[in-house]
């Protein structure tokens, strides 16, 4: 628009009025303005808002964005239909998986005659209850469960009869072919599958959010046969309970776990809680002679004390008002070869006073034993430990007493002390072979190699013989603690135990066996020991393990293990006698070829 | 011309909607089948699941030995039935081929005429004086463990230890009621093969009238394993050494 010279007003050029003489005319003005402007503001809006319908319109149409979201991909194949993962043992047998099932609910709203549907419902699922289900029918609410996880038999029975206001949902139920087998170690589930126990619990989370199955350190075979030894074992000598630990000493895998009593994982409820107590992990014990292998392994790794050295083991001694003494008294003094092999109190006594309280201390924490165990399992129990540390403490715990720790802490610290001084985390998951295995050196190989000695000392001419099983060149210790009822000791009431490694010239796997309260029989001379109950109980497992395990049997006579294996009371570790007539081929062998022609005996 | 060019762009209109349409219920149909199958696939990995699950439950350990020691005549492997493999005596050369070669310690109930015309060193001693434990071999087998441990132990393969030429023929069906000598177990997949562990098992094997046992004779398996008398050696020692 072109702007008027000034002085002229096109507009107002008729009137030409001074500005008092527009007064009349201003309102008019005004109000026209007004709508004026009303009516923009009010065409501004609606062409935004057109503007902003159109947009969308071209964005709904062209780009396709709000359209539902389609099926364009096919099911994945591999994926399992359920959501939560299977637990697969280190052979990929099943020991937990989900199975799709059909829960029965209703919704009493649209149940038109209750007592109709009721009678029909509990004539087609027997085990409801008529009263309970009318109660449950004509109730106010929108849902009722009526029953969960049918079988599909029982599914096509309520089908069949047609009822209105009757539905299905699909649910995951928590199913363990292993059973019992593995009750302690897998755990079990609730009903809206939250996992409450054991490894579900410990891996909920991973297990509901990663499809690939979890793959377990666990052998299911080894899992069997300790279970049935144990079970043996706890019959023959009226026990209480039992642990066991199959135990890989190279890199920490835990291959068996087993706790007896244990219990059905599909029906935990309502069961008395010593049967879902976990002896191996959960419960800690004085380990009594078992921490001779510390004590030992401790003083030979000080270098104070060697393994030909000897201590007192005739005079008592006397703390404030307690007594140490032995099981069996001995005559004379033993050496530390002997003090180990005939499992002497005083002789472990005097070399853990030889080194001190803090010493102790420290190698008892480098070894793990003051804290809970790296192992995934929620039920870990933490270790009773003697604060403060004093020297009656460092006494006692020099047998295994006045200190509280769990099998799975003993294994763990007896394989750092056979494998050759590494100490590696225990884990029930299976290690991937890629990965370096995590460990920390806390003996010295050389101990380490002493201690192996020492171990099959114990099985050749020591307290546990009935441990030997021909082949497999089996070394330990056997422990038996009294156990603490109240304040005071119980004098028939005991922890036998025996820690078993195999084969000795080269340990691969720790077999440990605890049994709760044995008592004595007419076969074993009414001893409870460890030597004479647990010990055998491991023999008969390495028996049957070693084939499993894929352990070479050798000649336990060969040269080659006597020089990796022999040492003598007095600490002496060269074989004395020369080798035996070399009728026999070289290599350790089990099986020797007679001559031919020679009549086989 | 502007009638004309109204009629071609309404034409194209026209054709464009069709196929867009037909394209559309095309596609329509697709994602309804494709819904289908893959609820299809989910109700087949459903059944999948529980086959899965029944075959755990039906492999579990207990009932395998409940069941191994009903119908099969196996023991636990002792350590004495592994041996090294630079023990296995190699195939004395043919050169001498005796006629009334004696017969290899496991076949029983066997014609003459069908013995393996094998050379051997062994005399009839020691195969008879082994005979008798050759049994406890034989049951117990040379078993190799069904595990998938890392390190496997030199196991007794009757094929590592017969070279391929030297292999005599499978045993005609004569000899089907004579046990298997060298039972082999192999190793599945999912090796949950449990040993027969069983202290209790089985009399001493030596007192057994082993090919009457009905359970037994529907125990080997039609091609029965090649039989050597290198092996029938073998055990034979093994027994011997015991």
């Amino acid at each position: 628009m072109s702007v008027p010279p000034p002085g002229i007003d096109p507009a107002h050029g008729a009137y030409s009025v001074p500005p008092p003489a527009s007064k009349p005319r201003t309102s008019l003005s005004v109000a026209l303005e007004q709508s004026r402007n009303r009516l923009m503001v009010t065409a501004a809006m609606v062409a935004v808002v057109f503007t902003a319908i159109g947009v969308k319109l071209v964005d709904a149409t062209l780009f396709n964005h709000a359209a539902e979201p389609r099926p364009r991909m096919a099911a994945e194949v591999d994926a399992p239909p359920v959501n939560r993962a299977d637990i697969v043992d280190r052979n990929g047998n099943l020991l937990a998986t989900s199975l799709a099932t059909q829960s029965l609910y209703a919704d009493p709203k649209l149940v038109s005659r209750p007592d109709e549907v009721a009678r029909k419902l509990s004539t087609a699922l027997p085990e409801l209850d008529y009263k309970d289900l009318l109660t449950k029918l004509s109730g106010d609410k929108r849902f009722v469960w009526i029953k969960r996880n049918l079988t599909p038999k029982q599914q096509a029975a309520v089908f069949r009869l047609g009822l209105p206001g009757v539905y299905f949902e699909r649910e995951e139920r928590r199913f363990y072919p292993a059973s019992n087998l593995t009750s302690h170690l897998v755990g079990f589930t609730g009903v809206d599958n939250n996992g409450l126990a054991g490894l579900e619990q410990q891996f909920n989370k991973r297990l509901t959010t990663d499809p690939k199955p979890l793959q377990l350190s666990i052998d299911l075979r080894l899992q069997h046969i300790m279970k049935k030894e144990l079970q043996t074992t706890i019959e023959e000598f009226s026990a209480i309970g039992a642990a066991g630990i199959i135990y890989d000493v190279r890199n920490g895998e835990v291959m068996s776990m087993v706790s007896l009593p244990d219990f059905d994982p599909h029906n935990p409820t309502g069961l008395d809680p010593d049967t879902l107590f976990n002896r191996a992990t959960l419960g800690v014990y004085e380990m009594g002679s078992t921490f001779k292998i510390f004590n030992t392994a401790m003083s030979l790794d000080s270098g104070k004390i060697r393994v030909s050295d000897t201590f007192d083991t005739i005079n008592n001694i006397k703390v404030g008002r307690f007594t140490i003494r032995e099981f069996h008294a001995f005559k004379h003094n033993l050496t530390v070869a002997e003090v180990f092999q005939e499992s002497s109190n005083l002789g472990s006594v005097r070399m853990a006073l030889t080194l001190g309280v803090q010493h102790q201390k420290s190698f008892m924490t480098k070894l793990g034993m003051t804290r809970p165990t790296s192992l995934e399992l929620p039920e870990n129990g933490w270790p009773l430990v003697p604060n403060p540390w004093r020297e009656v403490n460092a006494m006692t715990i020099s047998f295994g007493h006045g200190m509280s720790v769990s099998p799975m802490h003993t294994v763990n610290a007896a394989a750092s002390i056979i494998n050759g001084g590494v100490l590696h985390p225990p884990t029930l998951l299976k290690r991937d072979p890629a990965v370096e295995v995590p460990g920390e050196q806390v003996i010295s190989p050389k101990t380490s190699a002493m201690m192996r000695r020492l171990f099959r000392f114990v099985v050749t001419d020591g307290t546990a013989k009935s441990a030997n099983a021909k082949g497999y060149v089996v070394g330990g210790k056997t422990g038996t603690a009294d156990k603490q009822k109240g304040r005071s000791y119980a004098r028939n009431s005991r922890m036998s135990s025996f820690l078993g490694a195999f084969p000795m010239h080269d340990p691969r796997y720790i077999v440990y066996v605890l049994i709760d309260e044995p008592k004595g029989t007419k076969k074993t001379y009414g001893f409870a020991t460890g030597g004479w109950v647990a010990a055998p109980a491991v023999g008969r497992i390495v028996k049957q393990i070693g084939p499993l395990l894929g352990v070479q049997p050798v000649d336990e006579a060969s040269p080659d293990v006597i020089n990796a294996t022999y040492i003598n009371t007095a600490g002496q570790t060269t074989p004395p006698a020369p080798p035996p007539p070399p009728a026999q081929p070289k290599g350790s062998t089990v099986a020797s070829v007679p001559p031919a022609g020679n009549k086989p005996r | 011309m502007k009638y004309k060019s109204a009629l071609f762009w309404g034409g194209l209109i026209a054709a464009a909607g069709f196929v867009l349409f037909e394209t559309s219920y095309e596609v329509q149909e697709l994602e309804e089948k494709l819904g289908s199958l893959n609820r299809k696939i989910m109700v087949e990995q459903e059944a999948i699941q529980v086959l899965k699950a029944e075959w755990s439950f039906l492999n579990d350990p207990t009932r395998l030995e409940t069941l191994s020691r009903e119908h099969l005549a196996l023991q636990p492997t002792e350590a004495r039935q592994f041996v090294a493999m630079t023990i296995v005596p190699m195939r004395p050369s043919p050169t001498v081929a005796p006629e009334e070669a004696p017969l290899p310690p496991m076949v029983r109930n066997q014609t003459p005429g069908k013995t393996p015309n094998v050379a051997t060193a062994s005399t009839g001693d020691s195969v008879v004086g082994g005979g008798a434990i050759v049994q406890g071999g034989v049951q117990g087998g040379v078993v190799i463990p069904a595990s998938a441990s890392p390190i496997k132990p030199a196991p007794i393969k009757p094929s590592a230890i017969v070279p391929a030429s030297a292999k005599v023929p499978p045993l005609p069906s004569a000899a089907k009621s004579a046990p298997a000598p060298v039972v082999t177990t192999r190793p599945t997949e999912v090796a949950t093969k449990p040993p027969v562990t069983s202290r209790t098992l089985a009399p001493p094997p030596a007192a057994r009238p082993q090919p009457q046992q009905a359970g037994f004779q529907a125990a080997p398996p039609p091609a029965a394993p090649a039989q050597h008398d290198s092996i029938g050696l073998l055990v034979a020692r093994l027994g011997a050494n015991r």
